[in-house]
């Protein structure tokens, strides 16, 4: 990318990070459970992206390459404070790379566009699931939220949304849309 | 492993997983659940097992994609990252990391009041040299303030500069002396030299300052409310825009800026304005840019000796606004000011709120009225 003037590595950032910020929304999503650190983390590998631009290699797709950059990143992170992250180590960011790139390959316009059969998965969970699932999801509510509106006990939603992701992934590897 | 040892293993994963994507993580985070973060026997765990993680967490992170406020803060979003790179790449200043602004709570909103917006510098000049000079000039002030009222959103870079007196109209103030004399400033407080407004319609805008730290001070209003975010320190918050006062020249921190057809009708004396030659506003600008000049010929009238305005020839929007001799804090000499359009992208919806400029547990506080 050296050879582009600083006003057009500019707009060619710029359509890149467009393309693919739901793509690493994702993938951060996926391994940090704390919101504001999943939104630092975004702008964080955004920026060493654009510093490091001139590095980026144009004959091999950009999303490995800001992924491999977030991961870095979500490592070092884990070495500070564990606790912002779920299950976090490289064998798992591996095993995410492989499924965020599968689902980046998929037909589509819009990363919507590539994840339309999860909302065909949520429509066909069974109706509590469905439902918890759209609370929790649709609405951000905690678990503790749902359970005081639909007046059953914590554990019980709890186990409820354990019980629809597992059935939601069923349902996405069936549909490709993850490894199985 | 045995099979019900996996199976108990499965079950304790499960469970963890839930703690981490169903608020309960939060909650102990927080402080309301005395519980501290599980441990998970990673290194009891399989390549199946980090599969299946991968995969769960991975439906977690898709499923917030069902988040209704999810389209809105995906701009916000990339509106942030694009306004950083290139604040880095103009100035090379190192980009505000607005996630990682400390919370701290203190309560001194009073001292956030003393600042304000800068934007009301480009709302107001347009009126403030609106004077009885010819027909033909004031029609075409007139289009600007219409242009500046309904146009949409607009990023302008500031940068300031010695004065360079030969450069005005020759009935322009005199020549001001050298500076070699001055000692460099003192002044830690940010600065409106690489500053970038953002401007939406009449009255919203954002305006990121540098520190001579590289860190970023940030003004803002959506219009109702004026804010501001500092690094490390509670965003501040007033509803009341006289609480303000603007960041700017002394001379030019007077201008009202909600009201500008009443600022016209104020201000319409002191300046002489002419419109001279079209023009670029660079070697490559393929746009001839309309060109106002106003000489300030009432002393009383307070202002900059000279204006210039470069407005389009068919929309009217300001491509550039330069003040001549403009005294700056921090400054004994005066200085020259200009304010340049970079772009007419448009911002994300909630981008003049202090919100997307901040993390969200930063501690806002609201001036009392």
């Amino acid at each position: 990318m050296s050879d582009l003037s600083p006003i057009q590595a500019e707009t060619v950032f710029e359509i890149l990070v467009r393309e693919n910020t739901e793509m690493l929304m994702t993938y951060l999503r996926a391994v940090v459970w704390n919101q504001p650190v999943v939104e630092d983390l975004f702008q964080e590998t955004m920026l060493v992206a654009w510093r490091r631009l001139h590095e980026y290699d144009r004959t091999r797709p950009f999303g490995p390459w800001l992924r491999g950059i977030a991961g870095r990143l979500v490592l070092a992170h884990a070495r500070k404070s564990q606790r912002d992250l779920m299950l976090c180590d490289e064998e798992v960011l591996e095993h995410l790379d492989r499924q965020v790139q599968r689902i980046s390959e998929r037909t589509g316009d819009t990363w919507d566009d590539k994840i339309a059969a999860l909302r065909e998965c949520v429509a066909a969970l069974p109706e509590p699931h469905r439902q918890t699932i759209w609370m929790r999801y649709q609405e951000d509510r905690t678990a503790d939220g749902i359970a005081a509106l639909l007046d059953v006990t914590h554990e019980a939603i709890k186990k409820r949304l354990q019980r629809a992701r597992a059935l939601l992934a069923s349902c996405l590897q069936r549909k490709g849309l993850l490894c199985p | 492993m045995s099979s019900s040892d996996d199976a108990r293993l499965r079950a304790e994963f499960d469970r963890i997983l839930g703690w981490w994507m169903d608020g309960d993580a939060g909650t102990a985070a927080r402080g309301h659940l005395p519980e501290a973060t599980p441990e998970l026997p990673v290194g009891a765990l399989d390549d199946r097992t980090f599969s299946a993680a991968a995969g769960m967490q991975l439906v977690h992170a898709l499923l917030q994609h069902l988040d209704d406020r999810e389209a809105a803060a995906r701009k916000t979003r990339i509106e942030r990252v694009l306004a950083a790179i290139h604040q880095e790449s103009v100035h090379g200043i190192e980009a505000p990391r607005p996630a990682m602004v400390s919370v701290q709570r203190r309560r001194h909103v009073g001292a956030m009041l003393r600042w304000a917006a800068a934007v009301s510098l480009l709302i107001g000049v347009a009126s403030w040299v609106y004077v009885a000079t010819s027909n033909s000039a004031i029609a075409a002030l007139a289009r600007v303030v219409e242009a500046w009222d309904e146009s949409t959103d607009r990023t302008y870079e500031i940068s300031v500069e010695p004065s360079d007196s030969r450069a005005e109209h020759k009935a322009g103030p005199k020549p001001s002396r050298p500076e070699s004399g001055t000692p460099p400033p003192t002044d830690h407080r940010p600065g409106l030299d690489r500053a970038v407004l953002y401007v939406r319609g009449g009255n919203q805008f954002v305006l990121y300052r540098p520190t001579v730290k590289g860190q970023m001070v940030i003004n803002g209003s959506n219009g109702r409310e004026n804010w501001l975010v500092r690094p490390k320190r509670p965003v501040l918050v007033s509803s009341d825009p006289s609480d303000f006062r603007l960041p700017m020249p002394e001379s030019l921190a007077t201008i009202p800026f909600v009201d500008v057809r009443s600022t016209l009708l104020d201000l319409r004396y002191g300046y002489d304005i002419k419109e001279g030659p079209a023009e670029p506003l660079s070697a490559d600008d393929p746009t001839q840019w309309r060109h106002l000049h106003a000489r300030k010929i009432d002393p009383v009238t307070k202002g900059p000796r000279a204006i210039s305005i470069w407005f389009h020839p068919t929309t009217s929007l300001i491509g550039q606004i330069r003040f001549e001799q403009v005294n700056l804090q921090g400054r004994q000499q005066p200085r020259r000011m200009t304010i340049s359009l970079v772009s007419t992208r448009t911002l994300a919806a909630d981008w003049f709120d202090h919100g997307a400029h901040h993390a969200p547990e930063t501690t806002v506080e609201h001036a009392v009225p």
